[in-house]
């Protein structure tokens, strides 16, 4: 494991250090990270190509506005001539992301032709540096399965990801940041409860719960738990990519920290702890409080359908039916669909879902959507034994199948 | 009350097997409960969930879905792609408390007029115990 030191007590400096760095030497032609905004009241993802406007970065802030696979995702929507070029000679991959549609999903097993030419591209003699992408444990399991989804292409980037403890919805950070922090930042103070292993209880509902606070399959993970970030961070190569990295900067090498493993379980098993939620009052939340805006879907990482199912004709119905439905039912909710939408969604995405939690963010009426998906798709994940953002190599659950097993399912 | 109830069931069968199935169970006079509605499809594979809560949330008391058995399938493994489907379906349902045993998944062969015929007085039977639908109740389409 390779480490940098951090001065006066200033984790954030240090990982600003690091990323101006990278950048100067070259080794990057631009860092995508989150910094904060004059007004210090949040932080917004930024693309930066001049080292010395890296001076807001702040990677560990305690606030989380925008699930960045989204990003990603939208930069790899239109691919470039170079990129159309090479397709000429591998067909398969010109029509995966033009064509996110529903068929994507059952021809996922095209991923390795896909993934297979991403390897001859980076092998190629004019390779520009890729950009350094820094990501939340979350945000990284998102792209991991956005790439499965044929949604992003990994080999313009070099993904840096960072152990995250939570953070706090837009609105409470801001709100602490006006509230004047005791230690100078918001920031600050998070850490210190952190390191203590105090984490507040005011973190977003899908933070409170969240059993991934580690990034796997990221090029460079920067390494925060179990660790006296006042003084050092640790940074740890997952792919040739990130090793490649790691060996042009020539960091200390240190043997990775006893406590680590340790402070990640004692982290989870926390977590874990607040997860069993019931979940018999859906049904009446979404009567009583859905007002079928779809923001839910607009912020997922997951729903990456460039028309959802609901947009379509299907769901645009003449005014007989909705008096048909009344005179069956007695009394019609509206608007329709409500329910009908939430469950189809659940369908859509809990395969793939990272329980990052923005759908719950994202809800104008509180609905604890983050829970409900944390918990759902933990339990449909592990019945196909799958776990979203794990490993690139293992292929969608929905689009594989084994003869012999799921005889649960079965009546 | 309960002598009363007649559940509505709603049937996803599959063109090659179970539809089959069926129709081999109608032709050989067997009798069974006339309590379902079947919808044909060429694959059990091809079943959007959508249309399983539709049927459930519009108050149907319960959803069926036939398909070939492992290793059958006419278009080599849909089936196989349906239980994955379905036991996704199945969770979503058990977790949130909405009748997940509402939805039964059996492979019916197209020789199987029999198991069809069977199949449908066992659910009838099953959902006549449990009662009407609650999402029939409810104000959601």
């Amino acid at each position: 494991m390779a480490t940098i030191e951090v001065k006066d007590g200033n984790p954030v400096g240090a990982i600003q250090q690091l990323l101006r760095s990278i950048l100067e030497r070259g080794l990057v032609s631009a860092i995508l990270a989150p910094q904060e905004i004059p007004s210090k009241k949040t932080v917004v993802q930024t693309l930066v190509r001049d080292p010395a406007k890296l001076d807001a970065a702040n990677p560990l802030a305690p606030v989380f506005s925008v699930n960045s696979a989204r990003i990603l995702a939208k930069m790899c929507a239109v691919l470039a001539p170079q990129a159309l070029a090479d397709d000429t000679e591998a067909p398969d991959q010109t029509e995966a992301p033009d064509e996110p549609d529903e068929s994507a999903e059952a021809e996922a097993g095209e991923n390795q032709t896909q993934a297979e030419s991403a390897d001859q591209a980076a092998d190629g003699p004019a390779e520009a540096p890729p950009i350094g992408v820094v990501l939340r444990a979350c945000e990284v399991r998102a792209v991991v399965e956005l790439v499965k989804l044929q949604q992003i292409d990994l080999a313009p980037f070099l993904i840096i990801g960072v152990d995250c403890w939570g953070a706090y919805s837009v609105p409470d950070y801001a709100a602490k940041v006006s509230a004047g922090p005791q230690d100078g930042s918001v920031t600050a103070d998070f850490l210190k409860q952190a390191a203590a292993g105090t984490l507040p209880e005011d973190l977003r509902g899908a933070c409170r719960i969240c059993q991934f606070p580690v990034p796997t399959c990221a090029d460079v993970a920067i390494q925060l738990i179990g660790e006296d970030i006042n003084r050092q961070i640790g940074l740890q190569a997952g792919t040739d990519k990130g090793r490649a990295l790691l060996a042009a900067m020539e960091l200390d090498e240190t043997p990775e920290s006893d406590g680590r493993a340790d402070a990640v379980a004692k982290l989870t098993e926390a977590k874990k702890a607040l997860a069993d939620q019931d979940l018999s009052d859906f049904l009446a939340t979404i009567e009583e409080l859905c007002i079928n805006c779809r923001n839910c879907s607009a912020v997922c990482p997951i729903c990456y359908c460039k028309q959802c199912v609901f947009d379509g004709q299907v769901f645009q119905y003449p005014l007989d039916k909705y008096l048909d439905w009344s005179g069956k039912k007695g009394v019609l909710g509206l608007p329709t669909d409500k329910l009908l939408f939430h469950l189809t969604r659940l369908s859509h995405v809990v395969t793939s879902c990272v329980a990052c939690g923005q759908c719950e963010a994202a809800c104008p009426n509180g609905i604890a959507l983050g829970r409900v998906y944390q918990r759902i798709s933990a339990a449909a994940q592990q019945a196909l034994d799958y776990e979203a953002g794990r490993s690139l190599d293992e292929e969608l659950p929905l689009s594989t199948f084994r003869e012999d097993e799921l005889a649960v399912a079965e009546n | 009350m309960s002598e009363e109830f007649e559940p509505k069931i709603v049937g996803f069968l599959c063109n090659w097997c179970s539809y089959a199935g069926a129709d081999l169970a109608g032709t050989s006079r067997m009798q069974y409960p006339p309590n379902l509605r079947i919808i044909r499809l060429m694959c059990s594979g091809g079943l959007d969930p959508l249309y399983v809560y539709r049927a459930l949330i519009g108050g149907c008391d319960g959803v069926l879905i036939g398909g070939c058995h492992p290793g059958d399938c006419h278009y080599t493994n849909g089936n196989y792609k349906a239980r994955r489907r379905i036991a996704v379906l199945k969770t979503i349902l058990r977790e949130l408390g909405l009748g997940e045993d509402r939805v039964w998944l059996r492979w019916i062969s197209a020789s199987e007029g029999g198991r069809f015929a069977e199949t449908i007085r066992d659910m009838v039977a099953d959902l006549k115990e449990k009662g009407p639908n609650p999402l029939a109740l409810s104000w959601a389409i």
